[in-house]
């Protein structure tokens, strides 16, 4: 996109990030379950030391003397996992919500949670991990390490659904709403991003974005230097003599640093006003968590590594569906997202000029049916053919004929009735005629064959209950869980692949120079 | 070698690799913070190394159908069947070294294949793609230097075998891996490596004394860098990017921006054509010109103000 070239070449040139949305296009919580951690090297199921909770003054600090030991790690994940069900039993609460069943004629009574949980976590790395622990928990002998994992394991589903809010990545966060000056791969640091976007006084968003980078990183992996000089002494001390205060005194000065930046990037996001859509999409996050308590409750959560083909489908499905609608949503809540669409030149912004409420064609039918004309000057030529579609709100209109200054529309939906006629827009009106409308349909209609060959001879697996149009809860993307409620008792291990089943497309990442 | 493949058109990384230049001597000289590997993760990859070759026959068979019982060790490239354990070969890759610390290959009678050992997990049967590319072009650069030192290089085979943890544990698991690929793309990198290397630098690449401090950089410095977004894991990295924030250019803000650009490599020149402030040069500039002033454009309605 365009817009983003010319963003980032004036932040660069201010060095300073500019401004990519003027609303929130994220859920946030009023009492978000902060986390930030480090795990020992290589190893993401052995925490060296997390922080974590809803209060950013009074964090709490788990560390463990050696990762390694298992006991040792059970006792600290246990202490976690109880703090996890703590703050999640705030969001029990639920309220009656009457839904449309069948073919609307029917009314159905649902219960919904009221809140759902909101995990915020300081970059993508951790996100990770947050679901790599989960699937760790999972397989540990005890149910309440267990339940803690499948919870982990439904926050982290969450975060492969575009529009999604359950689980935030503070990097993301910022991303969404600034631009910076400096490489995409860069902006994956917190640090460098919040010098980016707030430098200290005095020193420009280039030294800032150095002095960031000289701090501790925000984890999960650690500085393999500050790991042999600090952390090995701490561990060791730790170990042979009983005594953690090295090493918590360790883990919260570099743990600290990303903790903060954390609370810091939710602070900036919350300066602006929510986008309008973003209930919306919470809903379906309030809804796919009552499914998932209602599964924890029953004993029937369960994890698969690889989708069938038939719920992959749905998977794939869900996931177009959602990109789609959360990118036509950010544009109609946000001005400074619809400018992506002005600069491409599939929207038009402009000035009505003149109009022809009354004008008729004759439809194939032979009725003579209303089809009022709007005439838009504009700054630039409109240059897509005659027949392209333009959404105003929900008037739905078709461009005529388009010249270097004006664009000739019909309006064909929603204001082609006289009652509605008052819809559309006066003279002299500036309007922003976007690509797409506010309804938009994605028929998930099974196609005859599916696009890719059934494995082996097992049959379709039983398809997840559809609760909500967005709410499939197919878990855990590449790799991928769906719940599966034909399954019962505890939540059982995850599946190990076989040996040598190993996904290692190493030409994948090679293709994109 | 391997982080040639990463740089793609960085004409100062391959200056970098056909002038054999000393890492370490590099970051002390650009004054970067040393790479170095956590004592952890070094302890990890040796308790795995040791664990999976204790099964590595087993794992031979079962992938590669090969019968073997346990590793021999040789001094040279072996030529029958069985499993060979190569220790510190000195292997060349066009005209430069490589050495790896050990090299094990399987061997069928007429096909020696390269088993890599490494301790990143396979999750699920997923591992990092980042890291298997990145392993298969180390493997790529082993397999290229074998075959130049071996009599026939079709025995050497590009499909290797990538044995790894799985999930949480140690257990080991393979899979093979082909990376022929990565062999033709480092056979055309080869090709080009020292067609435009500076006096200085050439004279250390034929063996001469190994350039200190500002002396190679300034010799780097007159190779021409493509700054972009695969850079921050190149050992140029923090040189090459306070180079393009002092110039101003266009690529520090990523392949993005230099792409839309083009011959425009000032980031001041693209935004006075955006601004309609510079008289656009020809037409591949008209169109760069046009495109970033609608964008403008757009970017001023949405905040309001005038660009």
């Amino acid at each position: 996109m365009s817009l983003d070239v010319y963003q980032r070449l004036l932040a660069l040139s201010r060095a300073r990030a500019v401004p990519a949305a003027s609303r929130a296009h994220r859920h946030l919580s009023p009492r978000p379950w902060v986390l930030s951690g480090y795990h020992l090297a290589g190893e993401p199921s052995a925490p060296v030391a997390i922080r974590y909770g809803s209060f950013r003054d009074s964090p709490k600090l788990l560390t463990i003397a050696e990762p390694r030991d298992r006991k040792q790690r059970f006792t600290a994940l246990g202490a976690l996992a109880r703090d996890l069900a703590t703050y999640l039993s705030r969001y029990t609460v639920t309220e009656p919500v009457v839904r449309a069943t069948g073919n609307g004629r029917e009314l159905d009574v649902n219960h919904c949670c009221v809140d759902a949980p909101q995990l915020v976590v300081p970059n993508e790395a951790t996100a990770h991990w947050v679901g790599l622990l989960g699937q760790y928990l999972r397989t540990l002998d005890d149910p309440v390490l267990q339940q803690a994992g499948a919870h982990l394991g439904w926050i982290a589903s969450r975060r492969h659904l575009p529009g999604s809010s359950v689980l935030l990545t503070a990097t993301d966060l910022l991303t969404t709403h600034w631009r910076t000056g400096q490489l995409p791969t860069e902006d994956g640091h917190l640090g460098r991003l919040l010098a980016w976007i707030e430098p200290p006084a005095g020193s420009d968003a280039w030294q800032a974005a150095r002095d960031a980078e000289a701090r501790p990183p925000a984890g999960p992996a650690s500085d393999p230097a500050w790991d042999q000089v600090v952390l090995r002494p701490a561990l060791e001390r730790a170990k042979e003599q009983g005594d953690v205060r090295r090493l918590k005194i360790a883990a919260t000065e570099v743990l600290d640093g990303a903790w903060r930046d954390t609370w810091a990037a939710l602070d900036l996001v919350r300066l602006l006003p929510p986008g309008e859509h973003v209930a919306r999409r919470w809903e379906s996050d309030r809804w796919s968590w009552t499914r998932h308590r209602e599964r924890v409750l029953a004993g029937t959560v369960s994890f698969t590594t690889r989708l069938a083909d038939v719920p992959a489908y749905r998977y794939l499905h869900e996931l177009e569906t959602r990109t789609t609608a959360l990118d036509r949503q950010m544009a109609l809540d946000d001005p400074l997202v619809m400018a992506r669409y002005l600069a491409t030149g599939e929207a038009v912004a402009g000035v009505v000029v003149k109009r022809d409420p009354e004008h008729t064609i004759t439809n194939a039918g032979g009725r003579s049916v209303l089809r009022p004309l709007l005439w838009v000057r504009t700054n630039a030529a409109f240059d897509r053919p005659a027949g392209t579609e333009l959404w105003l709100g929900k008037l739905g209109m078709t461009v005529r004929a388009a010249t270097d200054d004006t664009v000739e529309l019909m309006v064909v939906s929603g204001a082609v009735t006289r009652p509605k006629l008052n819809l559309l827009p006066e003279t002299d009106t500036e309007v922003v005629l976007a690509p797409f409308g506010p309804q938009q349909h994605f028929p998930d209609n099974l196609p005859d064959e599916l696009p890719w060959p059934t494995r082996g001879h097992r049959r379709p697996a039983a398809e997840p209950e559809q609760d909500d149009e967005l709410d499939t809860d197919v878990a855990a993307g590449p790799p991928t869980a769906t719940p599966q409620p034909r399954l019962s008792g505890a939540v059982p291990a995850a599946r190990t692949a076989p040996d040598g089943e190993i996904d290692a497309v190493a030409s994948g990442t090679e293709a994109a120079e | 070698m391997a982080g040639l493949l990463d740089a793609p058109g960085c004409r100062r990384r391959l200056a970098l690799d056909a002038a054999r230049v000393d890492l370490g001597v590099l970051a002390e000289a650009i004054g970067a913070p040393p790479s170095g590997q956590s004592p952890y993760a070094r302890e990890r990859d040796g308790t795995f190394a040791h664990l999976a070759t204790a099964r590595l026959p087993e794992l031979v068979t079962r992938h590669l159908g090969i019968e073997c019982t346990a590793a021999v060790e040789t001094e040279a490239l072996p030529s029958g069947p069985g499993l060979w354990v190569w220790r510190e070969p000195r292997l060349r890759l066009g005209d430069l070294p490589v050495t790896p610390d050990q090299v094990v290959l399987a061997s069928d009678g007429t096909l020696l294949h390269p088993v890599e050992i490494r301790s990143y997990a396979v999750v699920d049967g997923h591992a990092d793609p980042a890291k298997v590319a990145g392993t298969a072009r180390e493997v790529a650069v082993i397999v290229g230097a074998l075959r130049q030192a071996a009599p026939v290089p079709e025995r050497i085979s590009s499909r290797a075998l990538l044995v790894l943890p799985r999930n949480f544990g140690l257990a080991p698991v393979a899979t093979t891996l082909d990376v022929a690929p990565q062999v033709r793309r480092l056979g055309w990198a080869l090709a080009r490596l020292r067609t435009d290397l500076p006096d200085r630098l050439r004279r250390q690449a034929d063996g001469g004394p190994a350039l200190q401090g500002d002396a190679l950089v300034g010799a780097l410095a007159e190779v021409e860098a493509r700054f972009g977004d695969g850079c921050p894991s190149c050992p140029m990295y923090t040189h090459c990017r306070t180079g393009a924030e002092q110039d101003g250019s266009v690529a520090r803000a990523g392949a993005a921006a230099a792409n839309l650009c083009g011959p425009v490599g000032l980031a001041a020149h693209a935004l006075a054509l955006a601004h309609g402030e510079r008289t656009p040069q020809g037409e591949s500039e008209q169109a760069i010109a046009a495109e970033l002033a609608r964008a403008a454009q757009a970017y001023g309605w949405a905040t309001g103000s005038v660009p």
